[in-house]
């Protein structure tokens, strides 16, 4: 009898060849705007879409059925792990993961076929975007056929499963790698884009306009994916830290910096029509280090938690991508990088016709963020290489951490956040120093009065406090007077000023927002960073303790079952100074499948601040281990990233007024142009 | 401020992509001449790492040598052939395990290995990659290749 698994795999196979019929019709119609190939390479789109979920759905069923007949099912499952494990387990490995990252990819791929509509400006463009998004497929398609089938049977079925490593049964954990994911692999539509622009041999204002809302989807998908993570290692690995700069985190950290440009460059492009080249080169950089993000690390290469597979075939299969991936768009790249700037409205080239801006201007300012974004992108990627570079050199095994990339991320950084309230406040072309004093000098005013209150009220504070703290207020009041100059500035009613705050347009909104969660994020840096505090002490049943302001006492330490686990929990009662009692129970889990364990922290979360109780183990009679971390403001850190992806959402919104450069030209035309 | 020659835009841009460089190249090699933390095994640390200077030190955890004292807890690290006490003070990490693979951070004090860092990066089946390396070095590696 067929079992389900061989439908997965013939599906899979399919998928395989329609993303290649996908590929070819669409760069046909690129070339020639034929409207038959154009339907067919969208069909191919939806379908190949269509399988590869299908072939998802079955692995999935195959895991909540704890099908032990399938290899991977029975190295990565248990039939006692509860389903949302057990559906988690899917993607909990190398093999799954993969699947998982396909079926976003064809699931961008179907979504673009949507936008694709034949007989529209940017059909030519969106086709050959979409045909490169089909070769992205087929390599990762066959990555998975030929090196990591999901698929493969065993003969002899095991009794049970191997288990799910306890630490990753977690709800956090089981929704960080999906969204993670929609990030990494949304960055492979802006990928798409320029590589289109490259073979069309141009990026102009509808290229950008195009290609804006998959990257603002995938950098929002990127910074929640990174928020959600850095969550659960705060309250998983119990240690109470938020960021480790392992490779890993440091490999998501790469793109998102770099697709921060991306979209900040984008802007140029579509409102000034500048920026053609470095634009491309974001797109195919943002994409080239996701793909690192998610491979490099899983090759062994690095020492990280997240590394999953040791096997050299796939690493060698995955590097050849990578190489291939990044390395022919940047040979396409330097060939064809002088036509980019190629206007398609104009039929002329851009930079002739289109006066370059001033020195202080917005896009100068621009500009020297992005500079700022893709240099601290390469320190990261520098410090997490150097420790292979130096092996490989003289052999001495060394490791940066994180001392380094505070003292390098650190100043860089904030540079940009100097830079960044500022830019908004600047005209595009030539900014006029009367209009932006207005702005400037109430903003270094509200900056230097908050900051002097702070100085005050937190006697003694550290130069290094004070300037991330400023920072974090000098970019709030950025955002205050770009609200105020969207109501109109000094000449704003309090009705007329709401009407235009109500009806601006949403990606102008986004932004602030955006920025607004920058500040909040950079002030809850400052407050974990400089204001935590963390005791650690053997306590007996009824003992107390003082730590930040409050009040710890042990009150019981009991055996507790579990689902799949038995644990020790330790309850501590924490009484504030108005005599308010909170229990905050910890346990030590262990896993006797996995023969692993895992720690329970207890987190009470509070507007300005956690206390973090986390119970390591002891007896009566050597007293029982209790640390007590405060984390001062670490609430605003994935608050603030939540902004900022709220804000990357709402600027998906419409652009009140097209772009002026934007006149419409017809299709035939533009056939014209192509073949031309 | 008056309009400047196409010529001179172009040099300021390069002078911005210029000072965004150097100030990166200079920050990085700054960072990395006082943050970088070497990797010892027990048996070169002693000769290697100089007293008082944060190091790392990793290998197996002896069997039956974990012990509580007075100022944290007491383990041995050791490759096969030589071994190294190490005291630390914090809570030991839920991956921690004696005849397992560790790496601690800490600094020598005389012949005790004073770790301020357990680091447990690692499960069961995942060996950190400088201790395997070290451990393979000395010929104890019993683990798959």
């Amino acid at each position: 009898m067929l079992h389900l698994t061989e439908i997965g795999h013939f599906a899979l196979s399919l998928a395989f060849a329609l993303a290649m019929i996908q590929s070819i019709m669409l760069f046909r119609a690129g070339r020639t705007g034929d409207l038959g190939a154009i339907q067919l390479g969208r069909i191919s789109a939806h379908l190949t879409f269509v399988l590869v979920a299908a072939s998802f759905i079955i692995l999935t069923i195959a895991f909540i059925q704890s099908d032990f007949s399938v290899a991977l099912v029975a190295s990565h499952s248990h039939s006692l792990k509860p389903l949302l494990y057990k559906v988690s387990g899917v993607w909990g490995n190398h093999e799954g993961s993969l699947l998982l990252w396909v079926l976003i990819l064809t699931l961008f791929g179907a979504l673009m076929a949507l936008r694709l509509k034949p007989l529209q400006d940017g059909q030519l463009t969106m086709s050959y975007a979409l045909s490169v998004q089909g070769m992205i497929v087929i390599a990762f398609i066959g990555l998975i056929l030929f090196t990591s089938n999901p698929f493969e049977r065993l003969t002899a079925l095991p009794d049970d499963g191997n288990g799910l490593n306890p630490i990753l049964q977690d709800p956090g954990l089981a929704f960080h790698p999906p969204m993670l994911y929609l990030g990494y692999v949304g960055l492979s539509v802006g990928f798409a884009f320029a590589v289109a622009a490259l073979i069309e041999g141009r990026a102009d204002a509808l290229w950008a306009r195009l290609a804006r809302r998959w990257v603002l989807i995938a950098w929002s998908a990127l910074t929640a994916g990174i928020a959600l993570g850095s969550w659960w290692a705060y309250y998983e690995l119990g240690w109470g830290g938020w960021w480790f700069w392992d490779p890993v985190e440091n490999a998501s950290l790469m793109p998102w910096l770099v697709a921060t440009a991306l979209i900040h460059s984008l802007n140029v492009v579509e409102k000034r029509n500048l920026f053609h080249s470095w634009t491309v080169l974001m797109a195919i950089l943002a994409f080239g280090l996701s793909l690192i993000g998610t491979f490099i690390v899983r090759s062994g290469l690095l020492t990280s938690v997240h590394a999953f597979t040791n096997d050299p075939t796939r690493g060698l299969v995955i590097l050849v991508i990578i190489l291939v991936a990044v390395g022919v768009p940047l040979l396409l790249f330097g060939w064809r990088a002088g036509t980019l700037a190629h206007d398609r409205a104009s039929n002329q080239n851009s930079n002739q016709d289109t006066e370059s801006p001033a020195l202080i201007s917005r896009e100068t300012a621009l500009q020297a963020n992005n500079l700022l974004l893709v240099v601290t992108s390469a320190t990261v990627l520098v410090g997490t290489l150097y420790p292979l570079i130096i092996e490989a050199i003289n052999g001495a095994r060394i490791s940066v951490g994180p001392p380094f990339f505070e003292a390098t991320v650190g100043p860089l950084l904030g540079l940009m956040l100097i830079v960044m309230p500022v830019a908004p406040l600047l005209a595009w072309k030539k900014a006029q120093a009367k209009s932006v004093t207005p702005y400037l000098l109430p903003m270094l005013l509200m900056t230097a009065a908050i900051m002097a209150v702070i100085i005050v009220m937190l006697n003694g504070i550290s130069i290094f406090a004070i300037a991330t703290l400023g920072l974090g207020v000098w970019v709030i009041s950025g955002v205050i007077a770009d609200i105020v100059a969207i109501m109109g500035g000094h000449r704003m009613t309090i009705r007329s000023g709401f009407q235009r705050l109500i009806g601006a347009p949403l990606p102008r909104i986004g932004m602030n927002m955006a920025h607004i969660g920058v500040a909040i994020f950079t002030i809850g840096v400052a407050g974990v960073s400089f204001f935590d505090s963390e005791t650690i002490t053997r306590m007996q049943i009824n003992d107390s303790i003082e730590s930040g302001s409050k009040t710890f006492t042990l009150t019981q330490v009991t055996p507790v079952q579990g689902p799949n686990y038995t644990a020790i929990a330790a309850t501590v009662m924490m009484t504030d100074k108005r005599g308010k009692e909170v229990a905050l129970t910890s346990e030590i889990r262990r896993f006797p499948v996995a023969r692993s364990q895992t720690t329970e922290a207890a987190i009470k979360t509070g507007f300005w601040g956690d206390t973090y109780v986390v119970y390591g183990g002891g007896t009566s009679g050597d007293g029982f281990v209790i640390r007590i971390y405060q984390k001062p403001l670490i609430t605003w850190i994935w608050g603030g990233a939540g902004l900022m992806m709220l804000g990357g959402l709402l600027a998906m919104g419409p652009r009140r007024s097209k772009p002026a450069q934007l006149t419409s030209t017809s299709v035939a035309e533009r056939h014209k142009d192509s073949i031309a | 401020m008056r309009d400047l020659s196409p010529k001179a835009k172009r040099g300021i841009a390069l002078l911005m992509v210029v000072s965004a460089l150097g100030l990166a190249v200079m920050l990085v090699l700054t960072a990395l001449r006082d943050h970088v933390v070497f990797f010892y095994g027990p048996s070169d640390i002693r000769d290697q790492a100089s007293q008082g200077q944060i190091v790392r030190l990793g290998g197996l955890v002896a069997e039956n040598s974990v012990t509580t004292l007075a100022d944290g807890i007491g383990f041995t690290i050791t490759d096969g052939t030589s071994s190294m006490d190490v005291v630390y003070a914090g809570v030991l990490p839920d991956l921690f395990r004696e005849g397992q693979g560790v790496v601690t951070e800490g600094v020598l004090d005389n012949d005790i290995f004073r770790a301020n860092n357990v680091l447990a990066k690692h499960d069961e089946t995942y060996m950190p990659a400088e201790v395997a390396d070290m451990l393979k070095d000395q010929g104890v590696w019993k683990g798959q290749e």
